[in-house]
């Protein structure tokens, strides 16, 4: 039985000002009536298509660009999709409960598909050319700002935190050790390990916060937000 | 019963998602959730942008710590008044003896090799390397069969700027690069090993940028 969503509690993490995901812990998606969904796509009705688009276009985009590049995605997205309709319309999915983790299958099933066939392409054009065709994986120039404003936040923390703290973090991030290990070699709880990193994303909330208000940004938003 | 894909991972399960350390189960769950969840999409493209900045500072706090502990501690303005230049020049001389005869016997002309691990994921994630260091590489294998692999480096162009083999073990392979002289961009390839004359088959690529 689903939950409905009234059942749903609030977020304990959650703040006053906080980005406001959803209001219930499991969001939106214990209100779904999966088998009506299902039974509308099945059925053809347009309703359906679209709760079905609306539900996971987000997500199928954000995975097959993270596994795949952003290179001809809307296409790779479409493909998917159809995919997904073409076999709940001929009964391939047999619990409408579990279309969430049908789909998972599919795009992980379609992103496989595509790295062999780009494996195979890359092979045939390496016989023809000397050089294969890189395909440019920058960032857009927001993405690029952003992230350089963020990398300058972050060497402020750096700043704050104790050579030990640091150590920590250069091993967890860097040299991407196990949690166990860190707190092995180190001599640390998984209770100080994690309280370490917490101290450390809220001074870079700090540090952040006190920027953006020196820079007048807050404001700005705060007035924006008001109105 | 899908009941456990309705929930909002926490945020160290996002981590644990975008750092590649998810537990197979909690992989699914997390996984199954964000396709069908845009709030969290919206929390991991946050997390995944913090995290790459975490990266680069921290990277960036480790190449500048690694200087200042290079850099000579010059003597201040009233020592260099007592410094007696006839015995300093002499010293020098010596120095510059026994490093002519020692040096080249015990010194790797590439220094010492930069530590580099690399994941095939297009994320936003882009690995810099230092230029004009060795690389110690450490490649992602997972899913790929333990044995013998050969790597090669391979700049913008596609042309292969080095090349050798690895051993692929526990999800990864290690290999050393000799230092990479011209900044840019580069890719890694992992290849199969070619046996009875057949052509190896690409497993993997991977970026780096050498700065």
């Amino acid at each position: 039985m689903l939950a409905s969503p009234s059942d749903s509690s609030p977020t304990p993490q959650e703040k006053p000002g906080q980005e406001t995901q959803d209001t219930n812990t499991k969001g939106n998606l214990s209100a779904v009536e999966w088998s009506t969904l299902v039974a509308q796509i099945k059925a053809g009705e347009d309703a359906g298509m679209e709760q079905l688009y609306k539900l996971f276009s987000r997500g199928i985009r954000y995975y097959l660009c993270r596994q795949l590049g952003p290179q001809e995605l809307e296409d790779k997205v479409h493909d998917t999709f159809l995919i997904v309709v073409n076999a709940i319309r001929r009964g391939d999915l047999r619990e409408p409960e579990r279309l969430m983790g049908f789909v998972r299958t599919v795009v992980r099933r379609q992103v496989a598909a595509y790295i062999e066939q780009a494996v195979h392409m890359r092979r045939e054009q390496a016989d023809l050319e000397s050089g294969i065709a890189v395909a440019d994986r920058k960032q857009n120039p927001e993405q690029e700002a952003i992230l350089r404003q963020k990398t300058e936040l972050m060497r402020n923390v750096l700043q704050c935190l104790s050579q030990r703290d640091r150590d920590i973090l250069v091993r967890f991030y860097l040299k991407e050790q196990s949690q166990e290990q860190i707190c092995r070699e180190m001599s640390l709880t998984e209770t100080q390990f994690r309280l370490l990193k917490s101290r450390a994303k809220a001074k870079f909330g700090e540090i952040g916060r006190k920027k953006l208000n020196s820079s007048g940004i807050l404001s700005v938003l705060v007035r924006a937000q008001a109105s | 019963m899908q009941d456990t894909y309705f929930e909002h991972p926490a945020e160290e399960a996002l981590e644990r998602y975008l750092l590649k350390r998810c537990e197979e189960e909690e992989l699914e769950t997390v996984e199954t959730h964000l396709l069908a969840c845009e709030s969290c999409v919206s929390r991991l493209e946050n997390l995944e942008l913090d995290i790459t900045a975490m990266k680069q500072a921290l990277a960036q706090w480790q190449e500048e710590e690694a200087a200042r502990s290079a850099k000579i501690v010059q003597p201040s303005g009233w020592r260099r008044w007592f410094a007696i230049p006839n015995l300093a020049w002499a010293a020098a001389a010596a120095a510059l003896a026994l490093s002519i005869t020692l040096v080249p016997h015990y010194t790797n002309l590439n220094g010492k090799a930069a530590n580099v691990s690399l994941s095939a994921y297009r994320g936003l994630e882009s690995v810099s390397v230092p230029e004009g260091r060795s690389l110690h590489i450490t490649l992602n294998a997972e899913d790929l069969p333990s044995g013998g692999a050969e790597v090669s480096l391979v700049d913008s162009n596609g042309a292969t700027v080095w090349s050798g083999p690895a051993q692929i073990h526990d999800s990864r392979a290690v290999v050393t690069v000799p230092r990479i002289r011209q900044a840019g961009a580069y890719f890694v390839r992992l290849y199969s090993k070619s046996s009875d004359g057949a052509e190896p088959e690409l497993l993997r690529e991977f970026s780096i940028t050498v700065r």
